[in-house]
């Protein structure tokens, strides 16, 4: 049973870590700098739920709908937006950051409680030009863990897995 | 957490409550008779014979959450341990199955998954999103509902202020109609389950064995 366990574990890393950093295409090449840096646009506006909930959650429509109702330039990624503005067809994001299901992440515990600022976590997201493909940086545990030693939040196993 | 027995009917909505919130498989017609059916909060009998007159006593049986764990001592892995807050916590993906646990606790609050849980389709979406689905080969068990404590302490934290009596309440606490089950920080004097911990009525499970069960059953002549 023992090793059976093992195996499995063996046998699901390299799929888990594959699942985790293969590359997804977005619908949309979106461009961060141009309005978080640009606009100064907060990362909630769009990211609805980070205060709220486990996951920030993708970019609903709404929140393109009040620029993008009609052209702000000549680019034909801007264009897809308001054609799906205009249509009211959902722009399909695909997640880039999963965790696996063993692990409980809440966005509100981190942003609302810990009043952790977005930026240590996924970096400068104000600079980039291309749109996410793969989790930047990667999620790894001891990633979780050197932070909470850091910050005196808690090791304790059960406050993430249960 | 104290369980009074002398307002307990032996209803079982706790056990139904507890499964449905912690994602409990139904179980099947097999598991049955090999006790492989995994109920957390499972209402116990123990039939006591008088003179003419023999009597079945029930006794809802959660994890005790001992403060001195005999689970916790053989477990290998470091799967489960007491937490600083007084938890018996069971981690499942650091569990190897071993079955050390299982055999170690006196009450019996620990099971195995010998198979892979399955549900019929209609109850998947059922699940509880907030509580692992154990696969199989790892032992589990009651946790006080601690996806709960969890909630409840950022919903505290969220509005700036601690976490207070009565914020946080297990599925099973819930659940019964009779008012039984209270549960609460017994470290804190003023908690309603402070007050009901220090009731004369106060026995525990298999006292002399000294694992000092954080969950106290009050009933009369105890």
């Amino acid at each position: 049973m023992m090793s059976q366990t093992v195996g499995r574990i063996m046998l699901a890393l390299p799929l888990f870590l594959q699942a985790c950093s293969r590359p997804v295409s977005q619908p949309v090449a979106y461009n961060h700098k141009v309005h978080v840096a640009g606009e100064e646009m907060e990362c909630k506006e769009c990211h609805a739920r980070v205060e709220i909930g486990f996951q920030a959650t993708l970019p609903e429509l709404s929140a393109c709908e009040d620029c993008h109702l009609e052209a702000q330039g000549e680019g034909p990624e801007e264009a897809k937006v308001v054609q799906a503005v205009n249509d009211a067809e959902p722009i399909g994001w695909e997640r880039v950051y999963a965790v696996p299901d063993h692990v409980f992440f809440s966005h509100r515990r981190h942003v609302k409680v810990g009043e952790i600022d977005c930026v240590e976590c996924h970096g400068e997201v104000r600079d980039r030009t291309h749109p996410f493909t793969v989790a930047t940086p990667p999620i790894s545990m001891s990633r979780c863990i050197n932070c909470h030693r850091a910050k005196n939040a808690s090791t304790d196993c059960a406050a993430c897995h249960r | 957490m104290v369980i009074d027995l002398d307002r307990c009917t032996a209803c079982g909505a706790c056990a139904v409550a507890c499964a449905q919130e912690n994602n409990a498989p139904f179980g099947s017609p097999t598991d049955s008779p090999e006790t492989r059916v995994i109920r957390w909060m499972e209402v116990l009998r123990a039939a006591q014979d008088g003179n003419h007159n023999a009597t079945v006593r029930m006794i809802p049986m959660p994890c005790q959450h001992c403060e001195h764990p005999p689970c916790t001592k053989v477990c290998p892995v470091y799967a489960t341990y007491r937490n600083p807050e007084g938890l018996v916590p069971q981690i499942y993906y650091r569990c190897i199955g071993c079955r050390y646990c299982v055999n170690a606790c006196p009450y019996t609050c620990k099971y195995f998954n010998w198979t892979e849980p399955e549900w019929p389709e209609t109850s998947v979406r059922g699940l509880n999103p907030d509580v692992s689905i154990r696969h199989k080969g790892v032992t589990e068990k009651c946790n006080f509902c601690m996806h709960r404590l969890q909630r409840a302490k950022d919903d505290a934290a969220a509005e700036g202020r601690a976490i207070q009596d009565g914020d946080y309440r297990t599925a099973c606490q819930q659940a019964c109609p009779a008012k039984a089950i209270t549960f609460g920080n017994l470290d804190d004097p003023s908690t309603q389950v402070a007050r009901a911990a220090e009731s004369p009525r106060t026995t525990h499970l298999l006292e002399d064995l000294g694992t000092e069960p954080k969950v106290y059953y009050l009933r009369e002549g105890a």
